[in-house]
């Protein structure tokens, strides 16, 4: 199982961003949007159910690119949600898709 | 496995029977608090959804005043999401955590009307210098809206 296609099935949710549940399915993703059909956030879920990768399609703030990814450190007991950048400064990661 | 139905279980914060999902996480639609794992198992921390700890919002609860963070919470949330939005005067300001090397973050304070970017070297400096309107932020916390994470 890679984290494209996910081998769980992929989960469209309506909703906020910042809503995505912090536990799901194993190997799953969820997109989430908003009540228009916009995508707002995808959220991957590892092997234990836990919410591993985020990615930001859409939000305000200051100078974003389009889309970008966040991991989730879960061996920090605040769990935190850092920007993920590449060895070469991308955004994202290709592994997720 | 079907992810459709619907469980409950009572809201942890005002323990009224509330639909949840399979893992029991779901948001209470009598007094707003989203049911989660990990706030349960931390019940001090901050996690989203929520933008303050479970036993903030029961002593809130309790007091009959709304889920709402104060700056420190706000805060804290910011370091658990790194993106974090409030509004002052119609006004949307989003609050980053920024990272320009592998030193502690910075934080940053984006002005959507004016486009204007402040930087702060760490969270005393951001709470003590942070001006909104040329106002200290933490005199005018209180008067800010739709705290959240960054939408």
């Amino acid at each position: 199982m890679g984290m494209c296609k996910p081998s769980g099935g992929i989960y469209p949710q309506t909703g906020r961003v910042g809503s995505l549940p912090r536990i799901w399915l194993p190997n799953t993703r969820i997109d989430l949007y908003d009540e228009n059909g916009r995508l707002l956030q995808q959220g991957w879920y590892g092997p234990d159910g836990r919410i591993i990768w985020y990615r930001d399609w859409s939000h305000g703030g200051g100078e974003h690119e389009w889309p970008h990814d966040h991991y989730v450190n879960w061996g920090n007991n605040k769990n935190p949600r850092p920007p993920y950048i590449g060895p070469n400064g991308e955004k994202t990661n290709s592994n997720y898709c | 496995m079907n992810n459709e139905k619907k469980y409950s279980k009572k809201c942890e914060v005002c323990q009224k029977t509330i639909d949840v999902d399979i893992y029991k996480q779901g948001k209470c639609s009598y007094c707003g608090w989203w049911n989660c794992f990990l706030n349960e198992e931390n019940p001090d921390i901050i996690a989203t959804p929520n933008l303050i700890s479970l036993n903030k919002a029961k002593k809130l609860y309790s007091e009959g005043k709304p889920f709402e963070p104060d700056l420190n919470e706000f805060m804290e949330a910011l370091h658990g999401y790194s993106e974090m939005q409030f509004k002052y005067n119609g006004v949307y300001y989003a609050v980053e955590l920024v990272f320009y090397d592998k030193s502690e973050p910075k934080i940053s304070l984006y002005n959507s009307q004016t486009k204007a970017i402040t930087i702060f070297i760490d969270d005393e400096d951001f709470k003590n210098n942070a001006k909104v309107e040329g106002k200290l932020l933490k005199d005018i916390w209180n008067d800010t809206t739709e705290r959240d994470w960054l939408q």
